[in-house]
């Protein structure tokens, strides 16, 4: 069951939320281990003795009988802890003597569902809110009035180019767009952790419903085992509920954008955003088989949701590009302000009248 | 230019560059500074064991690197240099004849005096913006003496 201990999550502002996290996460880890204890268990009970076949001539010991319901293989004792493979001969150790290290590769698949923390992009999220708080409060609401200044009597081309090409764009347009952005990149992280957090849930009941197909093979009336995959049902939810509040953008993007026009986006390519699954076989192979592709399904989902987060997210970036390489100022300007020239002319000369350059829109 | 400046739009004007722009850009170093956090936890977020980080970190920290470095910098670098042109404008008419003696007098006296009034005084200190490139000093807390 090794593997998330190597994970540090020593570090970082979300320690305690990191701590909180840590009954779920090892919760996987070992119901993937019982997974394992429940497979050694049901393949015990798949080797039923026989009917004793006589006595050894050598030791006089019994000679003892099984079959292996699932293979079709016989095996019979033939005295010192040794046993014969009826169909091929071969001598071999006790064949109800499970070794689970054949079923390593439950924990190991599992280890994908509860490898990744879903604290680490909570607190990346938590820094980008907190990036566009900063943004939001203090002095910039007195920077946004700041057009109303009672400054009427500067005037000349630098007031104007000021106020047309730095202030206004930017406490219009430009101060908007990069909350956008930074909404943008929290939601990324919300979705990723919603992603990272669902696929504990679903995997943790998955191996449950495992275990009890496992233990209730070969009994009388088994309980039915069925599993629910909603990993991109939740994330879907998540983003919906996040962007239904995004609604007075100025700009949409990405993941906010799609989001508004139905948060879907985020499950493309998933025919079955959520979905119930049985786990059922007759023989443990064919219940771990079913296990197999259900953790494979589970994969599927899980890669093309965090795919479609990463395609919002580069559409967003292209965005953002587009505008700063833009060859026409203007545009620059929907997120940028516009650099100020760097020579400000002596405003004392002739006429106390500020040179025209300044505040022009860098080309 | 208007023939109605008064000494009241000369100090708003200087208080716009030398107060309210560099404070606003003290939020942008902190908008920058909290994007470089993120750094710190990109890895663990996204590693697997298996098959490495995934593209959704490729996309998401170019995004971030563009707001950090070409956005909250650049921006906290302009609020600056626009607020020190809008101070030398202002200061700048203040040396011309203008206006009335008194007035300037009365300019001076007010932006001399601004470490006495809340609304005229500049910010003490502006941190810089960080840059991605930038060093993350949480990675190296302090020790028990605080060095």
């Amino acid at each position: 069951m090794g593997g998330i201990t190597d994970t540090d999550y020593s570090a970082g502002p979300a320690d305690r939320v990191r701590a909180m996290e840590a009954p779920s996460v090892w919760d996987v880890a070992e119901r993937a281990a019982e997974v394992v204890n429940a497979a050694v268990r049901a393949r015990q009970k798949e080797i039923m003795p026989g009917p004793s076949v006589g006595y050894n001539e050598d030791t006089g010991e019994q000679m003892m009988h099984y079959d292996d319901l699932a293979t079709g293989t016989s095996y019979t004792y033939m005295g010192n802890n040794r046993w014969v493979n009826n169909n091929t001969g071969e001598d071999v150790d006790d064949p109800r003597n499970i070794d689970p290290a054949q079923y390593q590769w439950i924990i190991d698949d599992f280890k994908y569902f509860h490898e990744r923390w879903d604290s680490y992009p909570m607190a990346m999220a938590m820094e980008c809110e907190a990036a566009k708080a900063a943004i939001q409060e203090g002095e910039m609401s007195a920077l946004l009035t700041a057009d109303q200044i009672a400054w009427n009597g500067w005037g000349g081309d630098a007031q104007r180019h000021f106020t047309q090409f730095f202030l206004d764009p930017f406490v219009q347009t430009a101060v908007t767009t990069q909350q956008t952005v930074l909404d943008e990149l929290a939601v990324a992280m919300y979705a990723y952790a919603a992603l990272l957090k669902q696929a504990r849930i679903d995997a943790k009941l998955l191996a449950d419903k495992a275990i009890q197909a496992l233990d209730g093979l070969h009994e009388s009336n088994p309980p039915e085992a069925t599993t629910v995959i909603k990993i991109a049902a939740a994330v879907v939810g998540v983003v919906g509920a996040i962007a239904s509040g995004g609604g007075t953008l100025v700009v949409t993007l990405g993941i906010i954008g799609a989001g508004l026009g139905g948060a879907e986006v985020i499950a493309e390519g998933i025919t079955e955003p959520e979905k119930s699954r049985p786990i059922e076989g007759s023989f443990v192979h064919e219940v771990l088989d079913k296990l197999r592709e259900l953790l494979q399904e589970m994969k599927s989902d899980m890669d093309k949701v965090e795919e479609n987060i990463g395609k919002q997210i580069e559409e967003a970036a292209g965005q953002v590009n587009g505008w700063l390489t833009s060859s026409d100022p203007e545009e620059v300007s929907t997120i940028l302000p516009t650099e100020p020239d760097d020579d400000i002319p002596n405003v004392t000369d002739g006429e106390v009248q500020p040179g025209s350059d300044d505040f022009r829109p860098r080309t | 230019m208007s023939h109605d400046l008064h000494v009241d739009d000369l100090t708003d004007l200087w208080r716009l560059g030398a107060v309210l722009l560099p404070t606003v850009a003290i939020q942008y170093a902190t908008m920058a500074s909290e994007l470089h956090k993120t750094a710190l936890n990109e890895g663990p977020a996204f590693e697997r064991s298996k098959s490495g980080p995934t593209k959704l970190l490729t996309a998401w920290t170019e995004l971030r690197d563009t707001m950090q470095d070409q956005i909250a910098v650049k921006t906290h670098q302009r609020l600056l240099t626009a607020g020190e042109a809008l101070k030398q404008i202002a200061e700048g008419y203040a040396t011309t004849d203008y206006l009335s003696a008194e007035d300037i007098a009365r300019f001076n006296e007010e932006i001399e005096n601004a470490n006495n009034d809340p609304v005229f005084e500049p910010p003490p200190y502006v941190p810089d913006a960080p840059s991605t490139d930038d060093p993350h000093p949480e990675e190296n807390p302090p020790d028990e003496r605080g060095r």
